[in-house]
């Protein structure tokens, strides 16, 4: 495929279909000899689709699970349950049951570019080496050096990366900088999906302007699909089409950018958005106060998980927990309640 | 001014560069090198083992020829000075023995008059033969006259010289130490490996094994093993022995390192960013744990060496380990374990300071790499 | 300078370096900034701006290599009235140790910093509170039950026996601010105190705080990086790049108008949830290394506005625009003799 049709192709086209995923993470058993195997339900029945070209944000506070997510999809982890299906171009394929040889030959359609840019880089290897990786680690094209010299300096000089520098060592280089490496790498193999898992957060204001503004034009020009996990609501609002919110778990609301930010529906969003300091000494900083703590994932409550937390619980919510509904254009919402709070958000 | 400034930018420049182009191991050493005791250290150690291995070369006399005319005779310190005056060759002055009257032993006494000059590069006539290599004659100093004897570190009872025998058995010592080391190595490697990847249950049974022969306690241990060696093996039997079993006890501690190392490294980011790169398992071991870790595995092994020296020592030291005439460490001090070796021939002791030295050399040398094993902690930062 | 109200911690021209196997590296070169009484004052930089570092001069907590210029002063003004130049006193000194932890309280990102592990949190907040004052073990033992339950620690009498490993990410914030205030300090560090929590948990933390000035007239210093943290709890900002206070002034003035050209590169670089469309504008460039500080002002490499061969050259002088408002950059002191 050329890129001019690559850009063509319809933006509501699914690149990657979500269904029921579920990761449990096992905390031993309860009783001395075996019984029942407890379980830390770190993603819990969870449902999206990401359309190819788009970039779909996951926001949530720690323990929601978001992280695992991206790294359940690109397989570091092996979901314990669901169906997570990827539209290649040759077709559909089952991220769940690939294994083995398999597995790592079908890693080159997906990539991750970590939060830390130090922690994430061999120090040991030079940043030709690194960028080089996803090419030589499994070289399915059967490239040679050169084609794979030829594709690493071509990638550099897309993520703005000093092409002389490629012989250092990651020591040398800035947080920015080598954030820039980390992108390289994810991209040199051209995947489709890439996941960004806090990919920002490490970096200074200053720098995180440039990264943003890079990842969104190398999305353009190599049409590659993001999931985006970040705490940081300014910045995933910036950068997605689409926003999903997770509450320890699960997803309690999901649309696109704009009905999530201005027309919010949960009123664990709404929280969410109402604790975001604005850089305006004149925004009157009221959040929304929440009582109490994120609940511990192994011992859910029963009910909305939120119903702890939330300012308008009612005693449906401690007994019955609240599907994904449809409030149109694509907002899907779990909450009881969800009609009143667009509501009361007018007024 | 402005050519002298531009010099030195541009020598800055290049030092950065320099800088952001060094590979771990030159990292290592630019950090290693600072490290002034550490440096020292290294030096001691690797003149300790330079000598011993070519101890034919640098020992005037094989471990086990006598001089039946110097039975315990003091070192013998080349001079250029004496009262006759200032030569620019060292001497020794030459040695006369005389029987003591009443107690009827032997006494080397040195005679002042006398000079005889030390000979470097000297072709001494007695043939050694190197490792089975070939055979020669040189060695690195002489008397240059060939009935006469020079004692650095002067003579024992049989009259051998103490010097050479504490080249030979800094040979054997660090040998014993070196075999020892990379042996429990192997096994460490494998069986450390073996836990710290796979985990779980693996892990568990391991780590479980590893504890039982850790409390086992070592000493009581080596002497009921070497205890139980036939008497009529040979000493390079008992040597091969020897350093068998200290290889197999010695491996639990460090294959606990190794386990701990991979297992904090297999949740590293860029182990996780290779595999998902699609890296093979023996890629990712082999290209991205293994040349971060080896840095801590020299450490670790520089750091094992004496406890295997000294229990080497300590087992010839009380007659379980090597046995005459072979030389060690332990067995030279075991000589010297005699009243009348302390009271009249203290420096039958001198190898002891070699232990000490070497021990503490060792211990230097791998504190100072331990800090400079991981040369990215403060630059990264 | 300005004066407005009654300057309780002033520091003056600090000058600081460390000593590192790869030369001298300087991390503040004359900083001055002075905290008023009941206030808070917002430092903001990035990394390698020295933000922390100053401050840890004011209670001697920085690291042995530190080398400290000759002018340098931290006047700390005590409840009693006295002065005391703080860098004057001799680390470990009674009087110092007396200071930290007494006059001047501490919190932290990371609660674990302030806290050990295996002592209680009741026995830690006794301990802190009878080194300071004078408190027999069950009055103080009332006094942190009373300090728990003012950061809104439910149950304190429960909670003062568990160990900080029990509590959650924010309760253990909200302990160590307890742990704090317990000591009555007048001056409150707070070293990037909400970073490491969730954005509900900061916002429930931020509003504590504010409360509690509030209420015990605290004067409070705020280190952060975030401007939308700072602008909601800060009086007055003083922004840092590279060791430098490039912009000083209320908070008002110094975000609603920016004067420095770094300023405001980073309120142009923030997302921002209100605007969702624009691209965002970034501060060109790199932070520099601190090992390649660059001569004059330290911004001139990435700023947009650098004047060739002055800014390179040469460190401009703080121009005061109001009597709230101080900017060091050679734009302003040029407008100045040009008019």
């Amino acid at each position: 495929m050329s890129l001019a049709e690559q850009q063509e192709s319809p933006r509501n086209e699914k690149l990657i279909e979500v269904e029921d995923l579920q990761l449990y993470f096992p905390i031993g058993k309860k009783g001395l000899f075996g019984g029942s195997e407890m379980f830390v339900k770190a993603v819990d029945s969870v449902s999206f689709d990401i359309n190819r070209g788009e970039t779909l944000g996951l926001v949530g506070e720690s323990g929601s699970g978001k992280t695992t997510v991206g790294r359940a999809l690109l397989r570091a982890y092996r979901p314990t349950g669901g169906e997570a299906t990827f539209h290649t171009g040759d077709g559909p394929v089952n991220l769940i049951t690939l294994e083995g040889k398999n597995l790592q030959k079908f890693r080159r359609h997906m990539q991750m570019i970590f939060q830390d840019p130090y922690a994430s880089l061999n120090p040991r290897m030079t940043v030709r080496d690194i960028i080089a990786e996803p090419l030589e680690a499994n070289n399915i094209e059967g490239l040679s050096k050169e084609q794979i010299d030829e594709r690493v300096r071509e990638t550099a000089a897309l993520c703005k990366l000093n092409l002389e520098h490629l012989r250092r060592f990651p020591h040398a280089f800035s947080g920015g900088q080598r954030q820039r490496i980390c992108i390289a790498r994810a991209l040199v193999g051209r995947p489709e999906f890439v996941v960004c898992d806090e990919s920002v957060a490490a970096l200074d204001v200053s720098i995180q302007a440039e990264i943003i503004n890079l990842l969104q034009d190398l999305q353009k020009e190599l049409n590659i699909t993001f999931l985006f996990i970040a705490h940081d609501l300014s910045v995933v609002a910036h950068i997605s089409d689409r926003v999903a919110v997770m509450y320890v778990g699960k997803i309690v609301e999901i649309g696109p950018t704009e009905e999530i930010f201005y027309r919010p529906r949960h009123p664990y969003t709404r929280a969410l958005l109402s604790a975001v300091p604005r850089p305006d000494p004149d925004a009157e900083f009221e959040p929304e106060r929440l009582t109490g703590e994120i609940p511990n994932p192994a011992n859910l409550p029963q009910g909305c998980r939120f119903n702890t937390r939330c300012p308008m619980v009612t005693e449906r919510c401690r007994m019955e927990e609240p599907d994904l509904r449809s409030f149109g254009e694509g907002h899907n919402v779990a909450c009881h309640y969800a009609e009143q709070i667009v509501e009361r958000f007018k007024a | 001014m402005s050519t002298s400034e531009m010099t030195n930018e541009t020598r800055k420049q290049q030092d950065a560069v320099k800088y952001y182009t060094a590979s771990q191991w030159q990292l290592i050493w630019w950090r290693f090198r600072r490290h002034k005791a550490a440096m020292v250290g290294a030096i001691v150690l690797l003149t300790m083992i330079i000598t011993g291995v070519f101890a034919e070369f640098f020992a005037p006399y094989g471990p086990t020829t006598r001089d039946s005319k110097q039975v315990y005779s003091a070192p013998q310190i080349p001079q250029f000075w004496d009262h006759n005056g200032f030569s620019l060759r060292p001497f020794v002055h030459g040695v006369t023995t005389k029987r003591d009257p009443v107690t009827l032993r032997l006494i080397a006494k040195p005679d002042p008059e006398t000079r005889i000059y030390l000979e470097f590069f000297a072709h001494t006539g007695e043939d050694y033969d190197f490792f089975g290599l070939f055979k020669s004659d040189l060695r690195l100093f002489a008397l240059d006259d060939p009935k006469a004897k020079i004692h650095l570190f002067g003579t024992d009872d049989l009259g051998r010289d103490v010097f050479s025998r504490v080249l030979y058995a800094s040979r054997t010592s660090l040998s014993v130490g070196f075999i020892g080391v990379m042996l429990s190595f192997v096994l460490a490697l494998v069986i450390g490996g073996i836990a710290g990847y796979y985990g779980g249950w693996t892990d568990y049974t391991i780590q479980r094994g590893t504890e039982i022969i850790r409390v086992i306690p070592i000493i009581p241990l080596y002497m009921g093993i070497s205890a139980a060696f036939p008497p009529e093996w040979t000493n390079i039997q008992v040597y091969f022995a020897m350093t068998i079993i200290f290889g197999f006890l010695g491996w639990p501690t460090l294959a606990r390192r190794i386990r701990g190392h991979l297992l904090s490294q297999r949740h590293e980011d860029y182990v996780l960013a290779a595999e998902l790169s699609g890296a093979s398992p023996y890629r990712v071991i082999s290209k991205h744990m293994l040349p971060s870790f080896t840095s801590y595995i020299i450490v670790d092994l520089v750091i094992s060496f004496p406890y295997i020296i000294l229990s080497e020592t300590a087992l010839s030291f009380i007659g379980l380990g090597l046995r005459p005439p072979s030389v060690s460490w332990g067995i030279l001090l075991q000589e010297g374990q005699n009243v009348r070796a302390i009271e009249q021939a203290p420096w039958l002791f001198i190898p002891a300071a070699f232990v000490v030295v070497a021990v503490l050399a060792f211990t230097i040398l791998g504190d100072g790499l331990r800090d400079a094993a991981d040369p990215y902690q403060v630059a990264d930062k | 300078m300005m004066m407005t109200a009654e300057t309780i911690l002033s520091f003056e021209n600090l000058d600081v370096s460390f000593k590192t196997d790869e030369g001298m590296i300087k991390v503040l070169d004359g900083v001055s900034f002075k905290l008023e009484k009941g206030r808070t004052l917002g430092l903001v930089g990035e990394s390698g701006s020295g933000k922390s570092v100053s401050t840890r001069c004011a209670v001697q907590l920085n690291a042995r290599n530190i080398r400290i210029g000759a002018g340098s002063r931290i006047v700390l003004t005590e409840q009693d009235g006295t002065q005391t130049d703080v860098l004057s006193l001799k680390p470990n000194s009674r009087k110092i140790r007396d200071i930290r932890g007494g006059e001047i309280g501490m919190i932290f990102q990371e609660p674990m910093a302030s806290f050990s592990p295996v002592y209680t949190i009741g026995n830690q907040m006794v301990e802190a509170i009878r080194l300071h004052r004078d408190a027999s073990k069950k009055q103080a033992r009332e006094l942190a039950i009373e300090m728990l339950r003012k950061v809104g620690i439910s149950s304190p009498e429960q909670r003062i026996d568990q160990y900080p490993g029990e509590l959650s990410g924010g309760m253990r914030q909200r302990a160590m601010i307890a742990l704090a205030l317990s000591t009555n300090p007048n001056v409150l560090i707070a070293d990037e105190p909400t970073t490491a929590l969730d954005v509900t948990i900061q916002a429930q933390v931020l509003d504590l705080m504010r409360s509690l000035q509030q209420e015990l007239e605290m004067s409070i210093i705020f280190i952060t990086h975030d401007l939308g943290v700072v602008s909601q709890v800060a009086h007055d900002i003083a922004v840092m790049y590279l060791g430098k206070v490039v912009e000083y002034g209320s908070t008002k003035e110094v975000l609603k108008n920016p004067q420095h050209p770094y300023t405001q590169g980073l309120l142009k670089a923030l997302p921002n949830v209100d605007h969702l469309e624009d691209r965002l504008s970034p501060v060109g460039g790199d932070i520099p290394s601190p090992l390649e500080r660059p001569t004059g002002c330290p911004f001139h490499t990435r700023c947009p506005q650098a004047i060739s061969g002055l800014c390179a050259s040469s460190m401009p002088a703080p121009t005061q625009l109001t009597d709230k408002h101080e900017v060091s950059c050679h734009l302003l002191t040029q407008q100045e003799a040009a008019s």
